[in-house]
């Protein structure tokens, strides 16, 4: 498949991070497409166990954060004009906290997404939008295993983990919020392409 | 074809196809008198009741009406809303930019005024017709 392309509501979109032991690529001087291929190569197996290009799969969201770089308009007066003009300035970089419906087990210590909380790493983020659910999460090719089997835009970034809030809910699941912090651009849109 | 014959097609092509019909439910369109000679059945209607994002969009409740023999308790019904839900629930279809998908179920009892031989529940599920314009 390719890039979505139609108007409709991601009800599959999907986070996983990367449980790569060798953490973040260099990618400097990488192309897009060089650049791509070597943050596909992170996410090729869901696994719980840290191996080369396996990665894991943050389920039960309830709400994702809008994903991007968030703007930092600045007006800047120009003399003489009527109206100023608008830069894109730097921006901050955007909170990421992730809502999800708790299931504590998948965050325990020892749980490999439990012992990602604070632990200082770095890591490769994946976003995926996904309107259509696919047979599997892999960044890959692979028939029946990867993204590619549906319509998919996904992004990258580097960062962490670094706070772990659960809510307890009386008459509702209980919820959890996890926050992580960003450390780099966003890397994107990238889409797998179905090898059929 | 516009959005309700488009939707309509959409949500049609999931009882025409052949993993639907090995199911051997007897499937019904609403509007349409059923082989009175089927112990069960389903009647599925589709209502198209509110505005979409756009004016080629449209929104609403594809309601599944299960009947099933009377008096013989329920099982019989939630396993019939059970199967709707593996072809229906989360669904997409998606073609020339056009889409339609469908959300998450629900499933309630009711009364049948037309013949009290059989029990009726409604399964009902909201779909979102999305158009590019």
């Amino acid at each position: 498949m390719a890039h979505i392309d139609n108007i409709g509501a991601g009800m599959f979109s999907d986070m996983s991070i990367s449980t790569d032991p060798a953490g973040i690529p260099d990618l400097d001087g990488l192309d897009d497409a060089a650049t791509q291929l070597a943050l596909d190569a992170l996410f090729k197996a869901e696994t719980d166990v840290p191996a080369v290009g396996s990665y894991s799969r943050v389920e039960n969201v309830r709400e994702f954060p809008a994903m991007g770089t968030p703007p930092n308009v600045v007006n800047v007066p120009i003399y003489g004009q009527a109206t100023s003009q608008q830069i894109q300035g730097q921006a901050d970089a955007p909170s990421m906290e992730l809502q999800l419906n708790a299931v504590p087990a998948d965050w325990a210590a020892g749980a490999t997404l439990g012992d990602m909380v604070g632990d200082g790493v770095q890591r490769v983020f994946r976003f995926s939008l996904l309107n259509s659910k696919p047979e599997g999460y892999n960044s890959s090719i692979e028939v029946g295993s990867g993204l590619g089997d549906v319509q998919n835009s996904y992004y990258y970034w580097f960062g962490k983990i670094d706070a772990q809030q659960i809510t307890p809910q009386l008459t509702d699941a209980n919820t959890m919020t996890i926050t992580m912090t960003i450390q780099s651009e966003f890397f994107g849109a990238y889409t797998a392409t179905d090898a059929t | 074809m516009g959005k309700y014959v488009t939707t309509e097609v959409d949500i049609f092509r999931i009882f025409g196809s052949f993993s639907w019909t090995s199911e051997n439910i007897a499937t019904y369109p609403s509007n349409y008198i059923p082989n009175s000679n089927d112990q069960e059945f389903i009647r599925i209607s589709i209502i198209p009741s509110s505005q979409g994002v756009n004016l080629v969009s449209v929104e609403g409740i594809v309601m599944v009406e299960i009947f099933t023999e009377a008096n013989l308790g329920d099982r019989r019904s939630l396993e019939i809303a059970d199967t709707l839900d593996q072809f229906m629930v989360g669904k997409s279809f998606n073609e020339n930019g056009i889409n339609t998908q469908l959300f998450d179920s629900t499933l309630k009892g009711a009364s049948n005024p037309e013949d009290e031989s059989r029990s009726r529940q409604i399964y009902s599920i909201p779909f979102k017709h999305f158009g590019v314009n």
